[in-house]
């Protein structure tokens, strides 16, 4: 459970990171990119989370793939068969494994399961409320966690594992990660999801516009001396490889 | 702020087919304009910048001096890069050491350069297995020159994917397949490891030291040995040291 949670922080990170890094060195020459990244991990439902993450890439599937074929503006099975296929595709293009297969298969299974859902559940009023919202949101995370397993192993016996341990499988196996770092991952990610319920409904540039000045040069400094006595390693960010 | 876009068309002045505002029939999907500004909060950008850089050269500054303080001094970090680094230096007739930290602490090149007549190239790794390298070695058209090999054999024999294994292929795999920017990188950091003490990602990197903080771990975990802060480098000062008297008995 500890080395998922690490994943979809680590993965977070390195991609909006880096996205950042190209938005920002774009604005220098001035050239305004949109936004990659917004706040994915306060998602409420699949739909939403893939409104957030990677919306490069989500856009172009939209437009090139999911609305080509149809789109929704179809009979039910055949919009719900798009959304596999889209999403199969998907998988495909992070690299020719079947591991990413079952990681795109799995995301197209969530938006159609969302979409039975939504039909069943949406106009009840208790839909609406904020403890059903707060626990669609960690359902979502949940489920998105458990996918990220198939996108992180290198083959299935290996994905089998580590969702045995997840699920309880291996109460008596090695203990791989020091206290330290459950502690690490456990601090990290619950300060990210709350940091992304936070912001949901926000822009970046709005939360800076809000904060006073002593507070950006605070931020901007201590962000600074963490990049220096982090002392990175030269490896590349995962994203490269795709 | 004008977009990128305005200011080209201003520039050009080409004709409104390409530059005209987008119909709604031509958005995409109702979505947003095909023009896209982002929105810069305002603030006093220029002076927060001064202010980050000072504070930023302060704290870098004092971190550097308490690490002198502590015994660390200047060194090249003993990454994959540099070996590779070591390792494009592999002539055909070179005299190659390999193998784990017997070979890397318990040999000294001067002594060897000394009695060999030619200064052997260090390519052993502490920590890892020969098995690798002189695969590597052998599979190199090129050499035909000697190896030094140290073997170990809990070691040498590590199985695929134990961590001795792994650190030896990954120092071979970057010497194939190093990019032109981690080449660059090398090349870059180098002199700033030369001349930078608190740069020591063994000891002092963030990952390092939250390692030191004093949590008791829970039953069964995988722990390396603690070390105590700079006990590396006094290692291999004494290591160099008892290579010297090993060599020149009496000397001392």
């Amino acid at each position: 459970m500890g080395g998922v949670l690490a994943f979809a922080g680590q993965i977070f990170f390195d991609f909006a990171g880096y996205s950042l890094c190209a938005i920002g060195a774009a604005l220098t020459l001035g050239f305004h990119l949109k936004d990659n990244f917004r706040f994915p991990y306060a998602a409420i439902g699949f739909s939403d989370f893939w409104r957030r993450w990677h919306i490069s890439l989500s856009t172009f599937l939209r437009d090139y793939l999911y609305i080509p074929l149809g789109g929704n503006q179809v009979r039910p099975f055949r919009a719900a068969l798009n959304l596999v296929i889209v999403m199969f595709l998907g998988g495909l293009w992070h690299g020719a494994a079947w591991t990413f297969v079952v990681w795109g298969l799995l995301h197209g299974s969530y938006l159609v399961i969302e979409r039975v859902f939504r039909v069943l559940f949406e106009a009840k009023r208790w839909a609406s409320t904020l403890p059903v919202r707060v626990l669609a949101g960690f359902a979502t995370y949940a489920a998105v966690c458990v996918a990220w397993v198939f996108f992180r192993a290198p083959d299935f016996t290996i994905a089998s594992r580590m969702l045995g341990g997840m699920f309880g499988q291996h109460p008596h196996g090695d203990a791989i990660l020091t206290t330290r770092e459950l502690l690490q991952i456990g601090s990290v990610t619950i300060g990210v999801i709350a940091m992304h319920w936070a912001m949901r409904d926000n822009a970046f540039e709005t939360a800076v516009m809000r904060l006073p000045h002593w507070a950006i040069t605070a931020i901007g400094s201590a962000m600074a001396c963490a990049i220096i006595f982090t002392q990175g390693t030269s490896n590349a960010f995962i994203y490269f490889q795709f | 702020m004008r977009s990128s876009i305005s200011n080209f068309k201003e520039r050009l002045r080409l004709p409104r087919l390409f530059f005209r505002k987008p119909s709604r029939e031509e958005q995409i999907h109702g979505g947003p304009p095909l023009e896209f500004e982002r929105p810069i909060p305002p603030a006093p950008w220029r002076g927060i910048a001064v202010v980050v850089t000072i504070v930023v050269i302060a704290a870098t500054t004092v971190w550097e001096l308490y690490c002198r303080s502590l015994g660390y001094t200047p060194t090249l970090n003993d990454n994959e890069d540099l070996w590779t680094l070591r390792r494009r230096v592999v002539a055909p007739e070179s005299i190659v050491i390999i193998g784990d930290s017997r070979a890397w602490f318990d040999v000294d090149l001067d002594e060897l350069q000394k009695g060999l007549g030619k200064r052997p190239i260090q390519l052993a790794m502490g920590g890892s297995t020969a098995f690798p390298v002189l695969a590597d070695l052998a599979d190199d058209k090129n050499f035909h020159g000697t190896i030094i090999c140290s073997v170990v054999p809990h070691l040498f024999f590590a199985p695929p994917g134990s961590p001795p294994m792994e650190r030896a292929e990954k120092g071979v795999k970057r010497f194939h397949n190093q990019t032109p920017a981690q080449r660059v990188s090398e090349y870059l950091a180098m002199p700033v490891e030369g001349h930078v003490a608190f740069l020591k990602p063994d000891d002092l990197s963030l990952e390092a030291l939250l390692n030191q903080l004093p949590i008791p771990n829970r039953p069964g975990a995988l722990v390396p040995p603690r070390f105590p802060p700079t006990f590396k480098l006094k290692i291999e000062n004494v290591a160099h040291e008892c290579a010297r008297n090993a060599l020149n008995p009496g000397a001392n």
